[in-house]
């Protein structure tokens, strides 16, 4: 069997930009949180093979790497590096003038059957709120309702600031933003993260419905190490 | 600058992360038929006549569910065993669409356009048949591979499978199976890398915010949709959800044209193509499922105006 180190390396070094993003806890800035485990399992079967690949036997022959094979293992090697020393930085306020807004008009199968609940629902996050109220026939059901989620400040309207979270698919590149209005005395800085408690204001019909949150209470959060929805 | 850099960047790594897992299984997949199959298990379907046989490749996919990432791989191995070069671009173009995955996560992002899946699975069958159609009548295709595939295509590796028939220790056969995913995923992955690399590039050159700002106009928007499908280079198996948050600012019509095109070609694609097809072959293979996806759209419209879909 003839054995090139060089393409060798390049797979354990795919591997080590995926090992190394997920010790920095930042893989969950760039991907669908569904996704860690296929991702993590992905990167360990290549690593894997390509420890194999590369182990010498005593039929092995070790062939001569080419130019271009250590061009391509030296570009591997600086994606890898630069996966290590840049910041990864998840999406934000920034990334608002790239990125649509989400129309998302269906929920996920289990919200569809919610009901209106005196207590305070902790368990749907923004998007899921935004989600639910923008395909409900009559949403202003749900007038009053407390709940409690977080997300990030986004901007600021007249009577408090807009709460954010972007939903993905697969990856940041299909990111899209949902934003709810929240009606709040004080104005947190940008782009940082809130959870937020109070309840929802809900007026008018669809394509005029108008959906806001009334703030009893918020607390300034670390950015989640899984700041996205899934789309799923 | 740096927030563009920043853009730039997640979005790199996002699509390579969200690739891998789809890569690494087309991998496995390639180095398996690579290994272990035999001519013999498909003969019977590449010696149907040939319109048989070409639906029956654009069907491929429901029992190999591979996207247009790790098909890839896959037709480059089934090349190399023999498949003709339409029977290839036939699952090339077919698999991502025609494939289990890919018709659940369809149905269930737009099970309230029943007609809108069909046209996507049907229509993606179509055009993928149509085209192995029109390239079963070339002669001289394999003009329109790279030197490294004609190579082995011409000889049918008959020597690897001699290689193979002898029973080898397990050790063996596992050192086996490592070198040839290895060798095979890196190089796909240099492919992946660049493509994810110019789609980053387009994605912050472009936002989203101006194709949809310019998406408005119902025969714009299908281009501006399929523009967009080629920018982003997002895998089949989840571009449904992608669509579906299209559906309050562009028809249903253009929706389709995204859902079609985009698994068959993409700047993701394209650059991973270049590892098995010429530029040529690749520029006339992005003109006619272009030119098939705006035909079936078109369809799509007028059963629309018709009330048939």
């Amino acid at each position: 069997m003839i054995v090139n180190k060089s393409i060798g390396y390049s797979g354990i070094l795919v591997a080590i930009l995926v090992f190394s993003l997920i010790l920095r806890e930042k893989i969950g800035f760039l991907i669908n949180p569904e996704y860690f485990w296929y991702i993590l399992v992905s990167a360990i079967i290549s690593c894997i093979f390509a420890i194999i690949y590369i182990f010498p036997s005593k039929h092995s022959v070790v062939e001569k790497p080419t130019w271009q094979q250590i061009v391509l293992c030296l570009g591997f090697l600086c994606v890898v590096v630069s996966g290590i020393l840049v910041p990864v930085k998840p999406l934000g306020v920034k990334n608002v003038a790239f990125t649509t807004k989400s129309t998302f008009e269906k929920p996920k199968s289990s919200l569809s059957q919610l009901v209106k609940s005196p207590e305070v629902i902790t368990s749907l996050g923004l998007v899921d709120w935004q989600n639910l109220l923008n395909s409900e026939k009559n949403a202003t059901k749900y007038n009053g309702q407390k709940a409690e989620f977080n997300g990030f400040v986004s901007g600021y309207i007249e009577n408090g600031f807009e709460l954010s979270s972007y939903q993905v698919s697969c990856c940041v590149v299909d990111a899209s933003l949902s934003t709810i209005s929240m009606v709040s005395k004080d104005k947190p800085p940008l782009d940082s993260w809130q959870k937020v408690n109070g309840n929802f204001q809900i007026s008018g019909k669809k394509p005029n419905l108008s959906i806001s949150f009334i703030i009893d209470s918020r607390i300034e959060i670390n950015t989640p190490l899984s700041p996205y929805s899934s789309k799923k | 600058m740096s927030d563009q850099f920043d853009r730039f960047y997640i979005n790199f790594l996002g699509i390579i992360l969200g690739a891998m897992p789809f890569l690494v299984f087309g991998v496995i997949i390639a180095t398996i038929i690579q290994m272990y199959s035999k001519p013999s298990w498909y003969s019977w379907i590449l010696n149907q006549n040939t319109v048989l046989s070409h639906v029956l490749i654009a069907m491929f996919g429901l029992v190999i569910p591979v996207c247009e990432c790790g098909n890839i791989p896959v037709i480059k191995k089934l090349l190399k065993k023999g498949f003709s070069f339409s029977h290839a671009i036939t699952f090339l173009l077919a698999a991502p669409i025609v494939n289990p995955i890919t018709i659940i996560t369809t149905y269930s992002a737009f099970s309230n356009y029943p007609a809108l899946v069909w046209f996507r699975i049907l229509g993606g069958f179509a055009i993928a048949f149509t085209i192995g159609m029109i390239f079963s009548k070339f002669k001289g295709t394999d003009e329109f591979l790279v030197h490294d595939i004609k190579k082995t295509h011409d000889h049918h590796s008959h020597t690897y499978h001699h290689n193979h028939e002898v029973k080898q220790p397990i050790i063996t056969r596992v050192r086996d199976f490592a070198s040839h995913y290895t060798l095979e995923f890196v190089e796909t992955m240099k492919y992946l890398f660049f493509g994810a690399f110019l789609a980053s590039v387009f994605q912050v050159v472009i936002p989203q915010t101006v194709l949809s700002s310019i998406g408005q106009n119902p025969v714009l928007s299908l281009f501006v949709l399929i523009l967009f499908a080629f920018i982003i280079s997002v895998c089949s198996n989840v571009d449904a959800f992608i669509g579906l948050s299209f559906i309050q600012n562009f028809s249903v019509n253009s929706i389709l044209g995204f859902l079609v095109f985009g698994p068959m070609i993409d700047i993701k694609t394209i650059v991973m193509l270049k590892n098995i097809f010429t530029s040529k072959f690749i520029a006339i293979l992005t003109c006619l499922c272009l030119s098939g996806t705006v035909l079936l759209v078109s369809v799509y419209y007028i059963c629309n105006i018709f009330g048939i879909v």
